[in-house]
């Protein structure tokens, strides 16, 4: 009995897995700059997935104890509000990051004014409010484990995580 | 401290192997230890014994940087103030000395201790303790706290456990968090809550059996849990939209400080267990956080970049105006007090360093050398500090002494990064 319901609710997954897997990629904006219809349509893969597409690049990094967008991080967001602003059912959570100098929960704090900055510039540009969520990691979640300014200027960081 | 004084510190490195599985470096700063001159005479041990009481009663005083701990003279061999020969003692200025028995005693051992005053020939301190199970150390940190307080006249802490984060790398970099409850010297560890997921910022209830602490889970939403660390029961105490951080128990258990973000960006919260109803503590959009109670509970101390980088700032509980604390250097945070209300330890940095300071008054001493130095936290008596630091790479523990000069490392028995400590309450 308990051996059969396993098998059900596997079969049931395997389904909606063809299911949704068959629609990825299917609501691409045709007028985002970069973010090609149908760049995905025969394949399985979620457009942020793909590393040719613009999506791809889900990162936006940080000075220290700062949380102003930088030029190349006003890019990458602009990029990821047109497709959201384009696709209204999408969406995504911020998640912030510090580098690992000084107090853990002053960098949660740190953190979490990252993913409100890029919140607030992609509800600027169109994306809705019901789209974004933001948390914080702090220093708990670095990219890179060195201790110096390459590896911590890598871990100050807002990254996009779309919301499957 | 100048360079040659910290190469010196650096030089005087004692390794010390404690027993079979952990080991204490004990490093002496400042090229000296405490100054009350004592020996412990290793114990007479009829059969056999669990641990090395004499050791573990000498490296909780070297841990504590009051005592100059000296080597027995002429390797004399004494399990009793009977047995003593005082003379070679008083020839090399030992005042004090340890002896001791541990002895089989029905379901357990008996350890009986000694501490003579050799020029007053006098037994300063007899104790005799009935180890059961699993309890030989704690009886033997007992008979330190007798010893300590005789020669000091301040309560002990050898008895005390301490909680702390431990950070373990599985396979392709998979992580595993785990809440720790260890002996104050980082003996018997036990985790009581683990997590794929980030578990940060415990902190002791009052009455030493359960902890607040922060649990992720795997969207990056956080919640404060408190847990009964004797039954494993733990309950949610706040898991609102944003940050639940920082908690803190007010001396008296009845609340905790918090640090939550629903309105947007960080505020320091207090939240009453018993009625369950929130206050909000801070107004203001810079990162409000890391709050910690004064011991008499009426002020709590927390750290705001409200002036443009993170400094301490005092919060009367009852409201009316807040006042800041530091403003020597550029970061202050994470704020501990003394429980005589006196001291402030916090994570400071200078040029580039985060180490550990103490501010006293209008003076802040940098108590540690690290570079990434974090979490302070007094002892329950106020004479060491716990902190967070790294060594080879790897987060570990130390204890320092309040004025700074004796410094141990606890190393851990199962490995992984350890981080932020949380001392406990003195033992009821």
């Amino acid at each position: 009995m308990k051996l059969l319901k396993v098998l059900l609710v596997f079969a049931f997954a395997a389904l909606l897995g063809a299911c949704s897997g068959g629609k990825k990629g299917d609501n691409l904006d045709a007028n985002s700059s970069g973010v090609k219809d149908g760049i995905n349509q025969s394949s399985s893969i979620y457009p942020w997935e793909d590393p040719n597409n613009p999506l791809y690049n889900r990162v936006v990094y940080f000075e220290y104890d700062k949380a102003d967008v930088k030029e190349e991080g006003r890019a990458t967001i602009e990029t990821h509000s047109k497709y959201l602003a384009a696709n209204p059912n999408q969406r995504i959570r911020l998640e912030g990051h510090a580098d690992e100098r000084g107090s853990r929960e002053y960098n949660i704090g740190l953190g979490e004014r990252r993913s409100q900055a890029v919140r607030r510039l992609m509800l600027f540009q169109g994306v809705a409010d019901r789209q974004l969520e933001t948390v914080s990691y702090g220093e708990e979640k670095p990219q890179v484990e060195g201790h110096d300014e390459s590896s911590w200027s890598q871990n100050r960081r807002v990254e996009i995580t779309y919301v499957k | 401290m100048n360079k040659l004084n910290r190469l010196l510190v650096f030089l005087f490195v004692l390794t010390i192997s404690a027993g079979s599985n952990a080991a204490l470096d004990i490093y002496i700063g400042e090229g000296s230890t405490g100054d009350i001159p004592i020996t412990i005479v290793p114990f007479k041990i009829s059969g056999s014994a669990p641990h090395n009481a004499s050791k573990i009663i000498e490296d909780d005083l070297k841990r504590s940087g009051k005592f100059d701990v000296r080597s027995v003279p002429g390797g004399q061999q004494a399990g009793s103030s009977a047995e003593l020969q005082a003379e070679a003692f008083k020839q090399a200025k030992i005042t004090n000395v340890v002896v001791g028995t541990v002895s089989k005693t029905g379901s357990g051992y008996q350890i009986k201790v000694e501490l003579v005053n050799v020029f007053g020939g006098k037994v300063v301190v007899k104790e005799v303790k009935i180890a059961v199970g699993k309890n030989f150390r704690r009886k033997t940190h007992e008979i330190s706290n007798a010893i300590y307080k005789a020669l000091t006249g301040i309560e002990g802490v050898f008895d005390t456990k301490i909680a702390y984060v431990r950070v373990t790398k599985k396979r392709r970099g998979v992580k595993s968090y785990a809440l720790v409850v260890a002996d104050f010297d980082g003996f018997d560890p036990r985790a009581v809550r683990t997590s794929p997921y980030p578990i940060m910022s415990p902190s002791w209830a009052p009455t030493g059996n359960r902890l607040a602490y922060v649990a992720f889970k795997k969207t990056g939403h956080t919640a404060i849990h408190v847990q009964n660390i004797g039954t494993g029961r733990r309950y949610v105490v706040s898991a609102s939209k944003g940050i639940n951080g920082a908690p803190a128990w007010s001396p008296d258990g009845s609340r905790l400080a918090l640090t939550l973000s629903k309105v947007g960006n960080p505020e320091i919260y207090v939240f009453n267990l018993r009625s369950r109803r929130l206050r909000r503590m801070t107004v203001n959009g810079a990162i409000d956080t890391e709050a910690t109670w004064a011991p008499d509970g009426r002020s709590i101390i927390f750290t705001s970049d409200r002036s443009g980088g993170p400094q301490l700032y005092r919060v009367g509980i009852g409201g009316g105006k807040t006042s800041r604390v530091t403003f020597s250097g550029k970061y202050n945070a994470r704020a501990t007090i003394s429980p005589d209300g006196k001291k402030i330890a916090m994570v400071h940095a200078v040029g580039g360093r985060y180490s550990i300071a103490v501010k006293s008054g209008g003076e802040t001493n940098v108590v540690t050398a690290g570079r990434l130095d974090e979490s302070p936290n007094f002892a329950p008596n106020g004479e060491m500090l716990i902190y967070a630091s790294e060594y080879n790479h790897r987060g570990v523990l130390f204890t320092v002494s309040a004025d700074g000069k004796t410094k141990v490392r606890l190393s851990s028995q199962s490995g992984g990064d350890i981080r932020e400590p949380a001392w406990g309450p003195k033992r009821k």
